[in-house]
């Protein structure tokens, strides 16, 4: 699944983008993506729609996956 | 010997009267599954979104207690990206013009287009989403005066279909299917005797255009609790798990699942189950199958979580690539455990009691060690598929069913699982 690496407001700004234009009609579906915080940098990622794209200038920069130093470590 | 013990036919109606798992052994705080779990429920299995429009809807049961997949693949495979009597009149033209609130052959408001050229089509633009390949069914009214040289038309996007023969002079229902090739238009091209190659002048009228996707995913953003009010849900598109894939239903043997991505898919059951003190009692009850290790050597099929340090998880199921799987309790972690396979579909059974705590994996038991550890503080959600962050041991998984009671049912363990396994044949 490939995300979308950038600043915590530009992640934000991308999934209020493509819930924007998703428009849900149901009762319970409210956002796209939640953003996600890496563990140890001051980075952020947003799970990448496949067909919108972010605004020009975003800074945002697609990954295919996510690298396994995003996962929290944890036990066991 | 399964089929002859206490669970036999407990789902189906005996004596005129459906019976579920939860008539037979009642007081569940949370029960979630595919099937009806007792005769008084009359609330819906799941909520379901389709990905081609995101609407979403309730689906419910068969009077034999199912699933209802009719209504589901019905729900999920009708979703429109166009329909003229919702989005409006098509609105782009190309080498023709457009007249609307035409009346011809019996009917008013109808669409008037008139070549201005040859090769002339009509349509909308940006109905589909870039680099789309789903399946679609496209459907419209079409009348052709008679005296034209035009008597046909064929769709050139989403993907170029076959000539579409007009009878002149008489409303003509057309359907066209196919799969789009990367379009983002829906376009028509005008022909004569199958060609484009065509005079100014000639005239198609057209009403009635829907455009369905046949091929949608269906996602669940909720999965009811028959039992209480304890609904698990999940708001976050991206992280809801599919029950319909691609306009196929998701099934584990022959019956519905629910299918975790083992990216981020979870449902979240909140906090109001008490998984995690010290003093309680609990039986856990759930079916999972692994679909594969690829993406996580890890996989939470239910935890709750906690903010606390390590030791940091008050209850959880978790399945390791090397075939073994974690029973949290309080701290303690019970990994002696191993199955036959680490992708085998299997019932996961977890009694937590005032002295100990028993495990049961394919209605075979063992008791272990109670955890220590109490977590009044600092508790997280108990989610289904993941850790409630979305990230930590998600699972690639299938599950239909979780049964959880804040009470002690070891005396009753038994007649739960086969009522279970009866129905959904997991183990032999």
């Amino acid at each position: 699944m490939s995300h979308y690496i950038g600043t915590k407001t530009s992640c934000e700004a991308y999934d209020k983008r493509v819930s924007n234009q998703l428009g849900f009609k149901g009762s319970l579906t409210a956002r796209w993506s939640d953003v996600r915080r890496h563990p140890a940098k001051s980075l952020f990622s947003v799970i990448a729609h496949a067909s919108i794209t972010p605004d020009e200038g975003s800074g945002l920069k697609l990954v295919e996956t996510l690298t396994p130093d995003w996962n929290e470590t944890d036990q066991p | 010997m399964l089929g002859f013990g206490l669970g036999l036919n407990k789902w189906r109606r005996v004596g005129g009267g459906y019976v579920g798992l939860l008539d037979l052994f009642p007081n569940a705080s949370a029960a979630y599954s595919l099937r009806k779990l007792r005769a008084a429920y009359s609330g819906s299995a799941v909520r379901v979104r389709r990905s081609s429009d995101n609407t979403e809807q309730d689906i419910g049961f068969t009077a034999q207690g199912e699933l209802d997949t009719a209504s589901l693949l019905s729900f999920v495979n009708s979703g429109k990206l166009w329909d003229t009597a919702t989005d409006g009149n098509l609105t782009y033209v190309n080498r023709s013009s457009v007249e609307n609130n035409q009346s011809i052959g019996g009917r008013t408001g109808v669409q008037k287009f008139t070549s201005t050229d040859t090769n002339a089509f009509f349509g909308q633009v940006n109905v589909f989403p870039a680099g789309d390949t789903n399946d679609y069914t496209i459907e419209l009214d079409v009348y052709i005066p008679t005296g034209q040289d035009v008597n046909g038309v064929r769709t050139t996007q989403p993907f170029t279909s076959s000539p579409q023969t007009i009878t002149q002079g008489e409303w003509t229902p057309i359907t066209i299917t196919g799969v789009n090739s990367s379009n983002v238009n829906f376009i028509l091209n005008m022909l004569d005797d199958g060609s484009n190659s065509i005079s100014a002048g000639q005239v198609v009228y057209v009403d009635t255009v829907t455009i369905t996707q046949t091929t949608a995913d269906g996602l669940v953003s909720a999965w009811y609790d028959q039992s209480l009010s304890n609904d698990a849900t999940q708001g976050t598109a991206a992280n809801q798990p599919k029950i319909v894939d691609a306009g196929v239903l998701v099934e584990e043997n022959g019956k519905p699942a629910i299918e975790f991505d083992g990216v981020d898919d979870l449902l979240d059951m909140g906090q109001t189950i008490d998984l995690y003190s010290l003093a309680s009692e609990w039986s856990v009850f759930m079916d999972a199958k692994i679909i594969d290790y690829s993406l996580q050597s890890f996989q939470r099929i239910l935890i709750n979580d906690s903010s606390n340090s390590s030791p940091d998880i008050p209850f959880g199921i978790q399945l390791r690539s090397n075939n073994d799987v974690a029973f949290f309790n309080n701290g303690t972690v019970e990994l002696s455990l191993t199955l036959s396979s680490a992708t085998q579909r299997t019932l996961f059974s977890f009694i937590k009691r005032s002295g100990d705590v028993l495990i049961g994996i394919n209605g075979s038991s063992t008791t272990s060690t109670k955890g220590s550890v109490d977590f009044t503080a600092g508790l997280e959600n108990t989610t289904i598929g993941c850790s409630p962050n979305g990230s930590n041991r998600p699972a690639n998984m299938k599950s239909a069913e979780l049964i959880i009671y804040s009470s002690d049912q070891s005396a009753n363990r038994t007649g739960i699982e086969t009522n279970i396994n009866t129905f959904y044949s997991i183990y032999p």
